[in-house]
């Protein structure tokens, strides 16, 4: 399947700015940017996104949380979600997948690769 | 000896009495017996006197009778018939007491001449009869033999004419028989001594005539024969040869007449008369019936003889029954001294016994007792009978019934828990064998399973063969030792445990600095093993010049009571074993083990915490410069292409160029800040500390911030205003913590709303809030609000940006410069941080001003521009008890001198409005002020004297810098009566409100007192103003009164402390305290008279002093 619609969560202005860009422009994704998990919650049943690119540190519902929530409702439980953080330590690594994180991409990120990157992580995916 | 006579001699006396009445009796007996045998005796003696008398007589009368015999058997008798027949009788030797035989021839008155003519015829031509006379009868003694001596008076003596012998021979004549006469005195008695005598006479008759009737007789009468005794004579010899034991006494007739004593034989025989002395025991008196007379003869016993032979006897018997009596006696008292004796002793040792006997039951009692109260049982087996005895506490403890079940050996095994009989048992054994007393612990099993430890100790004793011969031993409870003793085992486990495994090093040491303890963790840390440095001095752990300082903290605590290091956790340097030296954070804590000090040192390792914080400020320094570098061509670059000055650019192009700029602006503030924190923290930031005009640098900082806070749509208002307040900051830094704070406030501030500032003046210092209406800052963040890093939540500084660091170094920059950051604020209606400084002292303006005055203070007017300088000045002043002002402006000086009294004045001439010199002159111009005393303190005394030119006069002139010494002299010259009229000032330093204000009220006669509550307030008036007595309370709510002491010994000069407590303590030693008293013990009176004491020994040094001004 063809990655086309993807959800970020980012608090910080700056950074959904860069990231929409990066993606929209370079990866040709359609891109909904959220503030926040309740943010994200209340727009992943209306945009249906195939990915959720969900940032860990954020006010109010951080990142592991959204994952969580997301994971109870049925409807987005499936729904593939790549973390965002500094902490890309490996077992920090292993700690997210854990808890059902599909990979964790590491922050700062060079805009021109993220497109890319994600795109391997879907077509990796993908194939099992 | 003495004991004989004692006491209950009575006996002995009794029967020594008794003896002797027995003796006495035996005595009176004997001498009754005696007089009695006497008595027999004499009476014998008197038979035989009385017969022998009578046979005498009768022998005298033999001879007549056979003179008779004569005429009967012849017609005639002759002369020298009778001459021969008397002669033949030998009368001399045969017959004492006979004076002659003769024969008295009657003759009847007419014969008469016839007579006489025959007689003479004879041849005796003087022949007569004598007494011539006429008579009846005459009687004539015509023979009479032996014819010579006395006899020849008696030839011719008519008997009969004599009335005593005529009544004899009529007898004689009448009776036929013979007749004596009674007492004569014989013819014969013509010389020599006289005796008594008497005659005999038988009567004669013709042969042929009748005689049986008394006229027959008369008229055959012929004539007598007779003889003449001499009665001593007669009666001498009686009784023989032996010495007579009588006497007698022989008295004619009837009666014991003196007149008719014939013989007494005493006064015969030589012994003198009877004295009354020694009259005769016995006494008898006879009848003698002595041929017709009656002689009564007292025969009586010779004194001598008697009481010579009967006193032998009894004084045998006396003296041997004396002596018998007193060997009684001393027989009896010695019995009984004895028998006392042996009484006595029977008591004694009766008393003995009993006392013994009581004792023992006492001692019986003590045992068991004592055996109860130690819970210690005693026993004893007899090892030939196997008896075993238990005392009572044997049997409490077994919890056997002494009266059901008897002491046993078995009864013992049975009551030992069955594991420890084996042990016991052989230790029993052993003892036996080995000959040594044994001691073991072991556990008895009650009835009940409960479980009792017991310590036994036996020893036995063995005979001369080495037989056990009886074994004697005790057993304690000790249950509750053992429990006790387990329980400090697995205490001490315990700690010990924690000790070893605490990953700190725990070291101990007393107050002499030796170490007590020094645990697992300490070896690991120094490298060495506990053994080796225990007992050594904690010195060695330490480096110089801690090693040296140490020592001196000790003795310090010691002397004053106050650690230096206790409590607190110092970085310090540590010595290990190998010589190596180590950072190493140390934190001493205080106790107390067996009564002494002990010091507990925790001691943690921070090579690697140093490490790191070392690595970590390197880091951050150099990471900060690396990262500035590159940043600064980013952003410089950004900033160029932002600008717009190198060419349009698309709209996506500019905003995110745009994004990148501002964010790498961010990033370069993070990196100031850091190097700022860590620079501050280093203390190597530096400040320009000028004085500035606050309100201009807050107009700045908002001004600045507007732009800012406009991204948050957020206004910024001044709303209060402190226009023409200075401070002395560092203007840039202090903008830094405008920024922070106003970047803060509009962060968080919702947008819409405002910020607002307000600047207002309090008291000294200038305060600047920043208030904003933003969700306000939890309670639980408060305390962390100025810390590194931290903000209320960590994800929130994402959004809102900064660095974390904000407060921190504003917090920092601010108290550099001596200012104090708050914040206050309510959860959900915003915060207000606020921050005061101090103002800047207005050189002009007044420094100080002292309002009123003590009484009787002296006040002193200091003009001075340079705080510092006025300060020092001010300070002199005060310690010295002057109220003192100072002011630096020449101007204001004046004022203060018009409006108020000083005594004195201080001037500098550099002032900033005028001339000090100028201002001298001024002064004395004014009449009031002629005689002000003014010192010159200045730094241009030299000049200044030039300038006055001797115009007028300074009182003295004093050089800068200030020797305090010098200007107090030069003070107190200028004002003498400063210590008589001073009132002293007290400084009590009291928590307790209620306490102080009465103590206030106490003392309010004596001195002036001036309270405070707390350290912080006592250390700021110390330092400010002049007490000569501080009372100070130990237990202050933010200290220990004692800390303040440092400063009050350092103050010049040092006031007297009077230290007041709550309760007991110990002064530290050296403090210079003049009195410790306890709140609860010191009566008000005794304070107060503390407190004058104080005041008085206070006062003399000054005394002193001012004495030796005068001369």
């Amino acid at each position: 399947m063809k990655l086309e619609r993807i959800l970020y969560v980012e608090d910080e202005p700056d950074i959904q700015a860069v990231a929409k860009l990066a993606l929209e422009m370079l990866g040709g994704y359609a891109v909904t940017m959220c503030g926040n998990g309740e943010e994200a919650l209340a727009q992943v049943e209306q945009f249906e996104p195939q990915l959720i690119l969900l940032d860990v540190m954020m006010p109010g519902m951080d990142g592991p949380t959204t994952l969580k929530r997301l994971r109870e409702n049925p409807d987005t439980a499936r729904i593939p979600v790549i973390f965002l953080t500094a902490k890309v330590q490996p077992q920090e690594v292993a700690q997210y997948q854990a808890l059902g994180a599909l990979d964790v991409l590491a922050k700062p990120f060079d805009p021109m690769t993220l497109s890319v990157q994600v795109q391997q992580i879907w077509d990796g995916q993908q194939g099992e | 000896m003495r004991r004989l006579f004692r006491g209950a001699q009575r006996s002995a006396w009794i029967v020594f009495g008794g003896s002797l009445v027995l003796v006495l009796l035996a005595m009176q007996l004997l001498y009754q017996q005696v007089a009695l045998d006497n008595e027999q005796k004499f009476k014998l003696h008197v038979e035989d006197v009385r017969d022998a008398i009578q046979e005498r007589l009768r022998q005298h009368e033999q001879i007549l009778l056979g003179a008779a015999g004569l005429f009967e058997a012849n017609a005639s008798v002759t002369r020298a018939a009778w001459r021969a027949y008397v002669t033949r009788l030998q009368l001399d030797r045969n017959y004492p007491g006979i004076q002659g035989v003769g024969y008295s021839q009657v003759v009847h008155p007419g014969e008469l001449q016839a007579h006489i003519r025959s007689v003479r015829a004879e041849g005796f031509a003087n022949y007569t009869v004598h007494p011539p006379g006429e008579r009846e009868l005459y009687t004539a003694i015509v023979y009479l033999e032996p014819f010579r001596d006395r006899n020849l008076a008696a030839f011719g003596y008519d008997m009969f004419s004599q009335t005593t012998r005529n009544a004899a021979m009529r007898r004689a004549a009448e009776s036929g028989e013979t007749a004596i006469t009674g007492k004569v005195r014989l013819v014969q008695e013509t010389h020599g001594r006289e005796q008594a005598g008497f005659l005999m006479y038988v009567p004669i008759y013709r042969k042929d005539m009748p005689i049986s009737s008394v006229q027959e007789r008369w008229r055959a009468l012929q004539g007598f024969v007779y003889s003449p005794y001499r009665v001593d004579d007669l009666m001498r010899g009686v009784m023989g040869e032996s010495v007579t034991p009588l006497s007698f006494a022989i008295y004619d007739g009837e009666t014991e007449n003196e007149h008719e004593l014939m013989h007494d034989s005493l006064a015969v025989n030589g012994a003198p008369a009877t004295s009354p002395a020694k009259v005769g025991q016995y006494k008898v008196s006879q009848q003698i019936n002595a041929y017709g007379r009656q002689w009564r003869v007292r025969f009586e016993s010779r004194p001598e003889i008697e009481t010579s032979w009967w006193s032998r006897q009894s004084m045998l018997l006396a003296t041997s029954g004396l002596g018998f009596s007193v060997m009684l006696w001393l027989f009896v008292a010695l019995i009984n001294a004895r028998r006392e004796q042996a009484e006595a002793l029977a008591s004694e040792m009766t008393a003995e016994i009993r006392r013994s006997e009581r004792q023992l039951k006492a001692n019986e009692t003590r045992l068991n007792e004592a055996q109860r109260t130690a819970s210690v049982g005693s026993w004893e087996l007899d090892l030939a009978s196997r008896q075993l005895h238990w005392s009572d506490e044997i049997f409490r403890l077994f919890e056997i019934d002494k009266n059901t079940c008897p002491a046993t050996y078995e009864a013992f095994l049975e009551t030992i828990h069955p594991e420890d009989r084996e042990a016991v048992n052989r230790a029993y054994a052993g003892s036996l064998e080995n000959r040594q007393p044994y001691e073991i612990r072991h556990r008895l099993l009650m009835k009940d399973g409960r479980i009792k430890w017991v310590h036994e100790r036996c020893s036995t004793e063995f005979d001369a063969q080495g037989r056990a011969v009886v074994s004697r031993g005790t057993v304690q409870d000790i249950t509750q030792l053992a429990l006790a003793e387990r329980q400090a085992r697995d205490s001490a486990e315990f700690t010990q445990s924690i000790l070893d495994n605490a990953l700190d090093g725990i070291i101990s040491i007393n107050e002499r600095g030796e170490i007590q303890s020094f645990n697992r963790a300490a070896e690991r840390i120094f490298g060495y093993v506990a053994d080796e440095v225990i007992g050594k001095n904690v010195k060695l752990l330490m480096p110089e010049p801690y090693r040296a300082e140490h020592d001196g903290y000790l003795d310090n605590y010691h002397r004053t009571g106050v650690p230096k290091i206790i409590g607190k956790g110092r970085e310090v340097t540590g010595l290990r074993r190998d010589g190596s030296v180590f950072p190493m954070e140390l934190a001493v804590s205080s106790s107390q083990r067996q009564g002494r000090p002990l010091f507990v040192g925790l001691v943690r390792d921070i090579t690697e915490r140093k490490r790191v914080e070392q690595m970590k400020v390197e880091f951050v320094s150099t990471v900060s410069h690396e990262l500035r570098t590159p940043l600064t061509s980013i952003s410089g670059a950004l900033g160029l292409v932002c600008s717009g000055r190198l060419g349009e650019l698309p709209e996506q192009a500019r905003s995110m160029l745009e994004i990148a700029s501002k964010n790498s602006l961010r990033l370069t503030h993070l990196i100031n800040d850091l190097l700022d924190m860590e620079r501050l923290v280093a203390g190597k930031l530096r400040f320009d500390m000028q004085g500035q005009d606050l309100m201009s640098l807050v107009d700045q900082s908002v001004d600045n911030m507007r732009v800012y806070a406009q991204q948050y749509r957020v206004a910024l208002e001044i709303k209060e205003r402190a226009d023409g307040a200075r401070v002395r900051v560092d203007a840039i830094r202090l903008q830094q913590v405008m920024s922070n704070l106003l970047s803060n406030a509009a962060k968080f501030s919702p947008a819409g709303e405002s910020v607002t500032i307000r600047v207002r003046q309090t008291g000294r210092n200038v305060r600047v809030e920043v208030e904003d209406r933003g969700s306000g800052i939890p309670e639980e963040f408060g305390k962390r609000v100025f810390q590194k890093f931290s903000q209320a939540d960590s994800s929130d500084a994402r959004k809102k940006g900064g660095t974390g660091l904000g407060l921190a170094i504003s917090k920092e920059l601010i108290e550099c410069m001596n200012g104090m950051i708050g914040f206050h604020s309510q959860p959900g209606q915003g915060a207000s941080f606020h921050f005061e400084l101090p103002l800047e002292r207005d050189r002009k303006a007044l420094l100080e001003f002292h309002g009123d005055a003590p009484p009787g203070a002296h006040r002193v007017l200091v003009v001075e521009d340079d705080p510092d300088i006025a300060e020092l000045l001010m300070r002199m002043l005060t310690d010295a008890g002057y109220a003192a002002d100072a002011v630096g402006g020449a101007e204001l000086a004046l004022k203060l001198l018009e409006s108020h009294e000083y005594d004195l004045v201080t001037l500098d001439l550099m002032l900033p409005d005028r001339s000090g010199v100028s201002l001298l002159a001024t002064i004395r111009a004014r009449p009031e002020f002629e005689r002000l005393p003014v010192i010159v303190v200045s730094a241009f005394v030299e000049d200044g004297k030039l300038a006055i030119n001797g115009e007028f006069e300074a009182q003295d002139w004093l050089d800068k810098p200030i020797d305090e010494a010098r200007l107090m002299s030069a003070v107190r010259h200028c004002l003498p009566t400063q210590t008589a009229a001073t009132r002293a000032r007290i400084l009590h330093v009291e928590d307790d409100v209620d306490f102080s204000g009465i103590v206030a009220v106490m003392s309010r006669e004596i001195a002036d007192i001036e309270v405070v509550h707390t350290l912080a307030h006592a250390r700021e008036r110390l330092g400010r103003a002049h007490y000569d007595l501080v009372i100070l309370d130990i237990g202050l709510r933010d200290g220990n009164g004692f800390e303040l002491l440092p400063q009050i010994e350092a103050l010049q000069p040092r006031p007297q402390v009077i230290v007041l407590s709550g309760r007991e303590f110990q002064a530290p030693e050296q403090a210079a305290i003049f009195q410790t008293l306890v709140k609860s013990r010191t009566s008000s009176e005794s304070l107060l008279a503390s407190i004058r004491q104080g005041l008085k020994d206070r006062a003399s040094p000054d005394r002193k002093e001012g004495a030796e001004d005068e001369t």
